[in-house]
């Protein structure tokens, strides 16, 4: 069942008289549940990409469904509605609120979300339970991120996406957290669309969406993806 | 290069910048419009008193100076100028205006200065010097005719100059009216020679054969009973020259120092005010100004860090970039100054000039706005201060390496709060826990805006609560005692029988007011036959009170001031006599003047009234100003609405100066709440942003910052209102002491500016919330922390 379409979909970016398409006339599919990587260089449009499905910015034109709504013509009170219910985003810089404990910082999208999970069991669930009254700081990059994590999936949302989920993270901690990440998204069915730059990631996904110079340049579909124990990192 | 780049974060940080230039402009300009008026007073009347040769003391004998003494007093040592003077209320022909008919011997002292016309001639017989501003608004020029009369004597002369003297500073007809009313009373000097003319007419009528001698002789021994005043000018103390007077008169004599003079004691009283005002509220805009100063430069110089660590990378030498860094405080402290300079010269304009506020009540020749060194010294020093300010937040990111400034800045890591593990704390929604880490997080951002709110607080409950002081003052003593609408004042050959017929005639009361001392202090014992209850009187709590049948009531700075209470003696002497009398205080009460009140009977009773200064000199009645027909023995009548009506006037000039409290205090507060408010949103953009991808409306997060921004209002608010109060009361006790004032602060008070305060809280929290719908989730989730 496609839980992602974008038809024709273009964002524009203008600066001064210099305008810069970073991506023109997209057309794509995604099926629900499946674990996908977009990949490509810097600069390629896979940001775009993720912020125009999460809702964080709007296409200039066409059209993008997801989960049978049409969120390019949404309204930005429509749009944070969206967000806290269908999307869950996991930054390369965790992006947690300092001044919260880990607790509240998950605990806090009950306020938004319709149909949470508990924020006490996600946590176990990653064996942070005796890190739930630290703050952010007092964590490490891995343990942060993973705290990223619950957040994202305490909101129950369909899909989460995730913007170098690993980039701040050294290899070894990488593998811990994407490992988790694919095993808390199955556990749980959601569809995790990852970008990446990292081709080794590339390697563990369902499918595989290549973009370069703002343009879906291949799709493959990956029958075998590979664990992250099978990966060479 | 750098230039370009300081004019560009300059705009960057436009709000800060411009906040704080206002900042330092308000601060400034209250803080030297303040102290620039109390100090143009002192300097402008002071330029004046010595002009006109104000004279140092004034001796009085009711049976007359002769000149005999005069050149007794002359003679003595440290006596500089004596001048016989005549001041009388005197009215003016086909008019019910009056003119303060005055004649001093020698214009060395106690004279005037001339504005427009002729020079004043001490023999010119014909001549009159008017007071400028009363033959202004009455149409009178050099040269027109003027005729006033006084008892049975009539005036006529020609007004030879305008002019301007500083015994009458503060023209009022007697000190029952506040305010002075140039279009209906002024001042008119007349040479010796006219007071000499109009007797010797006098005397002719009656005796028209006398021949010239005689004559000279008769005016002369006139002169020497209607002279009852003569004015000094001397340094030595009160004690020395009534020594010395005593000594060289051979009788004790009242002696009046500056200090009893209207015009000295007010105008010196309006200098001091000012000085306690000018200590107190503007000192407190400027060091709320200078904080939040602190608090911005801090705060814009971190989010420059990683800039300043870029110049150092390129190899700028750390001279240089502070060089950079501090001249945008040089920018700031100057325009705010120059700015804050100029608005502080006008604020005092509108105040000390001819057509300002203290034009109505002062009149005086030089207006000059006196700015002393002392205020440019504080405001160089504002200017220093601020630079320093600005050196010392750059200096500190310059100290480690230029790698370690490159690294953007890290706020300071949270800590738990006591009240974390509390079930009140489980229970809190998370913009709340949010909310009040931020604050603790950010103390010094925090404390800036407690104190900006708690400023702007205090000063707005001292402001509304000097208008209800005012206003329950004035209820108190005139609508509470006075209930008379008119007061008649008698002549000084009424008797006492006089003043009875006259009192019966006009249904009212009456009463006397003998001059006394009471050790050192010169007091008004005035005693009262109150039967038709035209005069009231309250207690210390503004109650009203009847005068007690046996004994005396005190006002209360007396009490104080002599240390007494119900039940206490005090020895009264009379001026003039060697009579004293031991008086009774049967209670306290609170008076506009500082006397000793008591019945009628109870003066019977201790044989006061026997004495020759008992005198009943004023009757109060029912009976309308214009409803009173002409008497011999009544000197002139004013009515209870002249008296309020010239409140009004001294009103205007204080709800001035409330007005400007008010505006400035919710300035300053918008200004601060507005500057630090962006930088809390400027600070926690990122935290925004995060809240937004997650799905948190813009109205929801609006909400958060609003909220945060309206606790700490609500306890700056809180903590406002008693300081505000206890502030109010040591102004009213340091300004206003001497008029017994309660300090009255209630609801009237708290509710407006309570609105106020929070008020501009919450349009603050609302212009900066509105600034989240602004916020870019996309630029601002980028890079890495």
């Amino acid at each position: 069942m496609k839980i992602v379409e974008f038809k024709d979909v273009t964002r524009t970016y203008v600066t001064g008289d210099h305008t810069q398409n970073a991506l023109a006339d997209v057309d794509l599919e995604i099926e629900g549940g499946k674990f996908v990587v977009i990949l490509g260089p810097s600069g390629a449009g896979k940001s775009t990409f993720l912020n125009l499905l999460g809702g964080l910015d709007n296409p200039t034109s066409g059209t993008i469904i997801v989960d049978g709504t049409d969120i390019s013509t949404l309204s930005s009170d429509e749009l944070a509605d969206y967000r806290a219910a269908k999307v869950g985003f996991v930054f390369q810089s965790y992006n947690l609120i300092p001044t919260l404990t880990v607790l509240e910082n998950i605990s806090l999208v009950e306020e938004i979300a319709p149909d949470h999970m508990k924020a006490e069991e996600l946590l176990a669930e990653v064996g942070l339970a005796d890190h739930s009254h630290q703050f952010p700081h007092e964590l490490s990059g891995g343990e942060q991120q993973r705290v990223s994590i619950c957040r994202a999936l305490a909101k129950n949302p369909k899909i989460l996406l995730c913007d170098e989920p690993t980039g701040a993270l050294d290899s070894e901690t990488g593998v811990v957290v994407l490992k988790l990440l694919l095993k808390m998204a199955r556990d749980y069915g959601k569809t995790i669309i990852i970008v990446t730059h990292n081709q080794n990631i590339a390697k563990m996904a369902d499918v595989v969406i290549h973009i370069r110079s703002g343009k879906v340049t291949s799709v493959d579909e990956q029958p075998h993806p590979l664990s992250a124990e099978e990966v060479d990192w | 290069m750098l230039k370009r780049k300081l004019w560009r974060t300059a705009k960057a940080y436009k709000v800060q910048f411009i906040s704080m230039i206002l900042l330092i402009a308000l601060g400034i300009s209250v803080f030297v419009g303040f102290n620039a008026e109390w100090v143009t007073i002192g300097e402008d009347t002071s330029a004046f008193f010595r002009d006109c040769g104000f004279a140092d003391y004034r001796i009085i004998d009711e049976d007359g100076i002769s000149s005999a003494d005069v050149d007794k007093i002359r003679d003595i040592e440290g006596v500089t100028g004596v001048s016989r003077f005549l001041s009388v209320n005197a009215d003016v022909k086909d008019s019910d205006d009056q003119l303060a008919l005055t004649i001093t011997e020698s214009a060395h002292t106690s004279g005037f200065v001339l504005m427009e016309g002729e020079e004043y001639d001490r023999w010119d017989a014909d001549g009159f010097w008017l007071m400028d501003k009363y033959a202004q608004l009455n149409g009178i020029k050099p040269g027109d005719k003027l005729t006033v009369k006084f008892e049975d004597m009539e005036f006529t002369g020609t007004v030879r100059g305008l002019i301007e003297s500083a015994e009458y500073l503060i023209c009022v007809r007697d000190e029952s009216q506040v305010m002075p009313d140039f279009n209906t009373y002024g001042y008119v000097y007349a040479a010796p020679a006219m007071l000499k003319k109009v007797l010797e007419q006098q005397i002719r009528e009656e005796e028209p054969d006398l021949d010239d001698d005689v004559m000279s002789i008769a005016v002369k021994e006139t002169c020497d009973k209607i002279f009852c005043q003569l004015n000094v000018n001397s340094s030595m103390e009160k004690q020395e020259i009534q020594a010395a007077v005593d000594k060289a008169l051979g009788r004790s004599l009242l002696i009046l120092t500056k200090d009893e003079n209207v015009s000295y004691v007010e105008s010196r009283g309006e200098m001091n005010e000012g000085k306690t005002m000018g200590a107190v509220l503007p000192v407190l805009f400027l060091a709320i100004a200078i904080l939040t100063m602190i608090t911005t430069m801090n705060r814009i110089t971190i989010s420059e860090k990683t800039q300043i660590g870029t110049l150092k990378a390129l190899g700028f030498r750390d001279g240089k970039i502070i060089r950079h860094y501090t001249s945008y405080a040089v920018i700031i402290s100057l325009a705010g100054s120059i700015l804050g300079m100029v608005l502080g010269y006008f604020l005092c304009k509108m105040v000390m000039s001819q057509d300002g506020m203290m034009g109505t009540y002062f009149v005086m020749p030089d207006w000059t706005i006196h700015i002393p060194l002392w205020i440019w010294g504080i405001v160089l020093l504002i200017i220093l201060l601020t630079i320093f300010i600005g050196y010392l937040s750059v200096r500190d990111l310059l100290r480690g390496t230029a790698a370690e400034t490159l690294r953007p800045y890290t706020p300071r890591h949270i800590h738990r709060m006591l009240i974390e593990g509390t079930p009140l704390w489980r229970r809190m929604r998370f913009g709340t826990k949010w909310n009040l880490r931020d604050i603790f997080r950010h103390k010094s951002r925090s404390a800036m805006s407690f104190i900006g709110t708690f400023g702007c607080m205090l000063m707005l409950v001292a402001s509304f609560g000097m208008n209800q002081t005012m206003t329950n003052f004035l209820d108190t003593f005139y609508d509470g005692t006075a209930v008379y609408s008119s007061k008649v004042f008698l002549s000084s050959d009424a008797d006492n029988t006089d003043a009875v017929r006259l009192a019966g005639k006009l249904e009212g009361d009456y009463s006397a007011s003998v001059s006394a001392k009471v050790g050192d202090k010169t007091v008004s014992v005035d005693v009262y036959n109150i039967s038709h209850g035209m005069y009231r009187f309250i207690d210390e709590d503004s109650n009203i009170i009847a005068l007690p049948e046996e004994g005396a009531l005190v006002c209360k700075r007396l009490a104080r001031d002599f240390n007494v209470k119900a039940g206490d003696v005090v020895i009264i002497e009379l001026y003039g006599t060697d009579e004293s009398y031991e008086i009774l205080i049967s209670g306290i009460n609170g008076s506009l003047t500082e006397s000793i009140s008591m019945t009628e009977e109870y003066a019977e009773s201790l044989g006061l009234t026997d004495s020759e200064t008992y005198k009943i000199n004023s009757v109060y009645t029912m009976t309308t100003k214009d409803q009173i027909s002409t008497d011999s023995k009544i000197t002139s009548v004013q009515s209870k609405q002249d008296i309020l009506d010239s409140f009004d006037s001294f009103m205007k000039i204080f709800y001035f100066f409330v007005i400007v409290l008010i505006v400035a205090s919710v300035l300053l507060c918008l200004i601060v709440l507005y500057n630090l408010g962006i930088m809390s949103y400027m600070e926690r953009y990122r935290e925004m942003a995060t809240l937004k991808v997650l799905g948190f409306r813009n109205k929801a997060i609006g909400r958060l910052l609003i909220s945060q921004n309206l606790w700490i209002s609500v306890a700056g608010t809180l903590f406002g209102i008693p300081s505000g109060i206890w502030a109010l009361t040591y102004l009213m006790n340091m300004l206003a002491g001497e008029y017994e004032m309660e300090t009255t602060v209630g609801p009237v008070s708290i509710i407006p500016a309570t609105a106020l305060n929070l008020g501009v809280a919450i349009i603050v929290g609302w212009m900066i919330s509105r600034k989240n719908r602004k916020i870019n989730m996309v630029e601002a989730l980028k890079g890495t922390e």
